[in-house]
């Protein structure tokens, strides 16, 4: 039996396939893996996938000799590794390394083409979940097959879609007041909050425009992802302030704020190479801005005045 | 450094000019060795731009005193600084490129 699920993430079609069961969540794990979370990148419609990812739930994962290491990614917090890319010159693998979810993928240099081996989960036989292959791994996947093609960018920021459908773009590192910012504008601006952590750039016929994602940061206690997008207008790169001010930036001062708030293929150069660029192509065509805001609605009207 | 030092580009360091300016951006292997990304002045840049694997140090110097309004004296510390502080990052190395 095919058990087949389709996502739409900024425009891309992945397929999900597998000859294994999905896996039944009991009431507790619809309450702690909230998989309604993910329901608005749920895709049914017919458009060819962009990327396929076969599915095989096994006793054991696959051993693969010969592979080296091409990026291992720790915690921030604890300094555990979360996960590794490795490559043996044909095709890269990723590998999870969190306990109780070990997990294997091969991927083929188009990053467009994946093998996914998934382990047994306990009371639940070989059985898969479609979220275990979207936290971490379907992220790193798209870093990667967008970076390939020039094609967009992840970016540590809200996304908001305001009234007159143009996207305006927050960016921020942690502490920097993004969490503060999509309450405030899914408070009190009647505009769609994208998401708040993870918005992905795009650039489509020659312009950009942001979308959300199903990486979110805090929101989902009091909302959901949405796969709308936005013509990108504005981007502001924010920071706490005791007034609201704004002051438009050149491109360099964009540049240096915009790199650390990327999800960036750091990993390698060719990679690296196209997201900069992308990078520095959108800054270049987008009205840039440092915002200092005040942590109440005012700022909304303040913005939007801009 | 010395005059007959020959350095060459690390690879592994993509580099990008915007508006002018010209950056630096190392590739990582692990998220821990996430640093920064390093810009260059003009003169800096030109040095840079210079570097091949090839060319000695100081024939890189001749180069820039004739594209830049400085002294023989100035141009030796800056260029000392500036090469202490590739090589501390590792974007440039000794030897010559193959």
């Amino acid at each position: 039996m095919e058990e087949r699920i389709r996502l739409k993430i900024a425009d891309t079609i992945i397929s999900l396939e597998s000859d294994y069961e999905l896996e039944t969540l009991n009431r507790e794990e619809m309450r702690t893996q909230s998989p309604q979370r993910f329901k608005n990148f749920i895709y049914k419609g017919n458009t060819k996938p962009h990327i396929s990812i076969e599915v095989k739930v096994k006793k054991s994962l696959p051993v693969i000799n010969g592979l080296k290491n091409v990026f291992i990614s720790y915690h921030p917090q604890d300094s555990r590794a979360n996960w590794q890319l490795l490559h043996n010159g044909n095709s890269f693998y990723f590998r999870s390394l969190i306990k109780g979810k070990l997990q294997l993928m091969k991927i083929n240099k188009g990053f467009n083409r994946v093998i996914a081996y998934l382990l047994p989960k306990k009371e639940k036989g070989s059985t898969w979940n479609y979220i275990d292959i979207i936290y971490d791994f379907l992220q790193v996947l798209l870093i990667n097959y967008f970076a390939l093609h020039t094609q967009g960018v992840f970016v540590h920021s809200i996304g908001v879609k305001d009234r007159d459908a143009s996207g305006l773009l927050f960016a921020g590192k942690s502490g920097s007041g993004k969490s503060t910012t999509a309450r405030i504008w899914h408070a009190h601006s009647h505009a769609m909050v994208l998401n708040d952590d993870r918005i992905i750039v795009r650039k489509t016929n020659g312009s950009f425009a942001i979308y959300g994602s199903p990486w979110h940061g805090e929101f989902s206690d009091y909302l959901i992802s949405r796969i709308e997008s936005a013509a990108l207008k504005k981007l502001f790169f924010i920071h706490h302030a005791p007034h609201n001010t704004v002051r438009q930036i050149g491109e360099r001062e964009a540049f240096h704020n915009l790199y650390p708030t990327l999800f960036a293929p750091f990993w390698d150069k060719g990679l690296l190479k196209n997201t900069v660029a992308f990078s520095s192509d959108l800054i270049k065509h987008t009205s840039c801005f440092s915002l200092g805001f005040v942590n109440n609605k005012r700022v909304i009207d303040f913005v939007r005045r801009i | 450094m010395k005059d007959d030092t020959i350095l060459s580009k690390n690879p592994d360091v993509v580099t990008r000019v915007i508006d002018e300016e010209t950056i630096l951006i190392p590739i990582y292997k692990t998220s821990e060795d996430i640093n920064c990304i390093y810009t260059l002045n003009k003169s800096a840049a030109a040095v840079w731009d210079l570097i091949n694997g090839k060319r000695s140090v100081g024939a890189i110097k001749k180069e820039v005193l004739k594209k830049f309004d400085t002294t023989p004296e100035a141009l030796d510390k800056e260029m000392d600084e500036l090469l202490k502080d590739l090589t501390e990052i590792k974007a440039v190395r000794n030897g010559r490129k193959n």
